[in-house]
């Protein structure tokens, strides 16, 4: 019974040509057009910029002379001696950071640094995705720690404007890869290898990392708009579902004895079914046409049916307001006031978290922006640890219209 | 006939007891009680606003009632309605169909809800669709059907688990003719045939008087009536009705009618005035006497038993189809 409650909704859905252009043709044709405008306007490419201010307060030459003269002072035996002193002479943490990593042609594309020698003022750091802080000292702690004396490094403190901002992640991948630096560096002088060596290896390890796949505009729009026009399949069932009840069809199914439940199960179902095959032919089309695919299919799966079982509770929930309060208007309401300012927020038409602020945390933990931020990390290369919040925020977005259409069910007795 | 005799009580098939309803501060459906016994066709007829529709809800089970109860032999469904549900049969007044599956594809969909099992199924299908006549058309989708097909298979999905007792709610309103009579020996023919248990509902008098041993006469959310078709005749077998056709309807002549003590009732419908007048008086005399002091001039007139239409008139001072 189930089964065929959901093929009926299935069969009535192929078989309105409007729906499905709606449904399907609308998006592509969307992204066609805002990818190709805009992807025009900023030359190809969504330009990633993150800004990131390094406050030093290490005197590293001094430092280094410090250390130098203790070494050559101490007891050690001449040829201990002159290889701790080659090796501190080579490596200059702090220049070594400023000046080749985060200057290397792949990050200077992304990734803008503003080196201060004083505290910067509150006003200041909000023109960053992130402030470093290169404590006092650092330099010598850094020395002290390849010639044994010390068993850590001090780490540098960073504070990011918003951790899971694509600009912020950045700026902790750059840092927390160049800290890992220090451990080969450490290891290179204790077997005695040529750093330089390691270094080829290790700085290709950070620009793995922090070369994340570009975002170019009909990646940004395939993703905006098939999260915008995934909630319009909510809609488009439960329109369907309200249908059933002015025809009086639904109360004919329940005089046949069908649990009210079941209904509703069959319009979860159906959303979910429908939404997932609409996502699948829409990254489709847009992987063949315009070459948008994502690097790992589980997790472009893993996003996609976290959004999809969302859409689904978002077409139950829409489906009983409307059986409740027995009107049309209610999905009118949703299709054209409540989607459009969900994809709005979302970012499903423009990037909102480069407005900053409120705006930027109500974009990517929005119904839609949360999966609109979903999928870009996952088209960028990273993983599902990274995405862990946008999950966590659909989960709860599904979990509360779940809820609430239990609620509205059990709100009255009887037939709805 | 299944009538039962416990305690000398008689226990009907279905039996609706004192059944109310108020939407808000509105009673739709005020104390009603009626009954169905096995095999019988009952009309309810009701002008509309009368609440016949929402009466068919209640007693189908689809909305719970303020008060009173509905019976299936003498068990109570209002808490647990699965054992009427199995066995009822309901043809809303409106087109409860799915306009984009077939005739075929609808009833199949709603045999599975009604748990017919894949086996029975099938031939079943065939059954109905002979029925209702639609046979040839089963794979052309509902919309492309016309008002009176629409209206055969709404009939159609209800008859689908071979229910004990239908209830039709207007079921030939806007169709043609042709339709309509099909319809009309398709219900009788059922009745007549399955033993199925009718309760139907409509606008049209004759359509009533065609199928019906019973009529329940409703107004304003009450039964006002209820008897054998015989039974309501003869609230108005004292009366005589007497239509007058007039060239032309002068409200001189009505206002000098309705002055008259014998006249109980009056209507004008077009060119036709009807008056209704004890039996043993006679009106002639002085009709022709008011029409000549009025200027009216008089085409024919007709005195006539009381039709229900009459009846119907007489007991809620409106047409059937107000």
């Amino acid at each position: 019974m189930y089964w065929q409650m959901l093929m009926k909704e299935l069969l009535i859905i192929w078989r309105r040509p409007r729906e499905l252009i709606v449904l399907l043709l609308m998006p592509f044709i969307l992204i066609t057009i805002l990818g190709s405008a805009l992807g025009a306007m900023n030359d190809g490419d969504i330009q990633i910029d993150a800004k990131l201010a390094v406050v030093v307060k290490d005197k590293e030459d001094t430092a280094r002379q410090k250390v130098i003269e203790e070494v050559s002072n101490s007891n050690l035996d001449r040829q201990q001696r002159e290889g701790i002193i080659a090796t501190i002479q080579s490596i200059q943490p702090v220049d070594l950071f400023l000046n080749n990593v985060v200057k290397s042609p792949e990050l200077q594309e992304i990734l803008s640094v503003k080196v201060y020698t004083d505290d910067i003022s509150e006003k200041e750091a909000e023109k960053y995705d992130g402030v470093l802080i290169i404590p006092n000292g650092f330099t010598e702690a850094f020395y002290r720690y390849l010639s044994d004396e010390k068993d850590s490094v001090p780490a540098w403190d960073l504070r990011t404007t918003d951790e899971s901002s694509v600009n912020s992640s950045i700026i902790q991948d750059v840092i927390s890869s160049y800290q890992k630096e220090w451990v080969y560096i450490k290891t290179a002088k204790d077997v005695d290898i040529d750093y330089s060596k390691l270094t080829t290896k290790s700085s290709m390890h950070v620009e793995s990392i922090t070369k994340k796949k570009e975002i170019s505009a009909f990646s940004y729009y395939a993703v905006g708009m098939c999260v915008m026009f995934v909630f319009y399949v909510s809609t488009t069932v439960a329109n369907f579902a309200f249908q059933q009840k002015e025809e009086r069809i639904f109360e004919r199914i329940i005089l046949a004895n069908v649990p009210s439940s079941l209904f509703f199960a069959g319009i979860f179902s159906a959303t979910f079914l429908l939404s997932f095959i609409q996502l699948h032919i829409l990254f489709g089309l847009t992987a063949v046409v315009y070459g948008v695919i994502f690097p790992s299919v589980s997790n472009y799966l893993v996003v996609t049916l976290f959004l999809n079982i969302m859409v689904a509770g978002f077409a139950t929930f829409v489906s009983m307001l409307s059986f409740r309060t027995n009107s049309r208007n209610v999905e009118s309401i949703f299709s054209s006031l409540i989607i459009p300012v969900l994809a709005f927020i979302g970012g499903s038409f423009f990037n909102l978290s480069s407005m900053g602020g409120v705006m930027e945390k109500l974009g990517e933990y929005s119904p839609g922006g949360a999966a609109v931020t979903a999928y870009l990390k996952i088209y960028q290369g990273y993983g599902i640890t990274e995405i862990a919040s946008q999950l966590q925020a659909i989960s709860l977005f599904s979990l509360v219209l779940l809820i609430g259409s239990v609620l509205l069910m059990k709100k009255r007795g009887g037939v709805l | 006939m299944i009538i039962l005799y416990i305690e000398e009580r008689v226990i009907h098939l279905l039996e609706i007891i004192n059944l109310s309803k108020a939407f808000k501060q509105n009673k739709v459906v005020n104390g009603i009680n009626l009954h169905l016994e096995k095999g019988e066709t009952v009309g309810l007829l009701g002008p509309n606003g009368a609440g016949k529709s929402t009466s068919i809800s209640l007693i189908s089970s689809l909305i719970q009632p303020d008060g009173g109860d509905v019976r299936l032999n003498n068990e109570s469904i209002i808490k647990s309605p699965q054992n009427l549900r199995k066995i009822l049969g309901v043809v809303p007044q409106e087109i409860a169909l799915y306009m984009d599956l077939s005739a075929r594809e609808n009833l199949i969909f709603f045999g599975k809800m009604h748990k017919i099992p894949n086996s029975k199924l099938q031939t079943r299908v065939d059954e109905v669709l002979d029925i209702i006549g639609l046979t040839d058309r089963q794979k052309d989708l509902v919309k492309t059907f016309s008002g009176g097909m629409k209206r055969r298979l709404n009939i159609g999905v209800a008859l689908l688990h071979e229910p004990e007792i239908i209830i039709m709610d207007e079921p030939t309103v806007g169709i043609d003719p042709q339709s309509r009579n099909y319809i009309l020996e398709t219900v009788k023919r059922l009745n007549k045939e399955q033993k199925m248990t009718v309760l139907y509902t409509s606008h049209y008098m004759e359509e009533v008087e065609f199928l019906c041993n019973r009529i329940y006469i409703m107004d304003h959310g009450e039964i006002i009536a209820s008897g054998t078709k015989e039974e309501i005749k003869n609230i108005l077998s004292a009366e005589t009705a007497i239509n007058i056709k007039v060239e032309l309807v002068k409200n001189e002549f009505i206002e000098a009618l309705k002055k008259e003590s014998n006249v109980r009732h009056l209507s004008v419908h077009q060119s036709t005035i009807s008056v209704i007048v004890p039996r043993q008086v006679n009106m002639l005399k002085d009709i022709f006497r008011h029409a000549e002091s009025n200027g009216t001039t008089v085409l024919s007139v007709q005195i006539e038993t009381p039709s229900l239409e009459d009846v119907f008139l007489h007991l809620t001072g409106r047409q059937l189809r107000d």
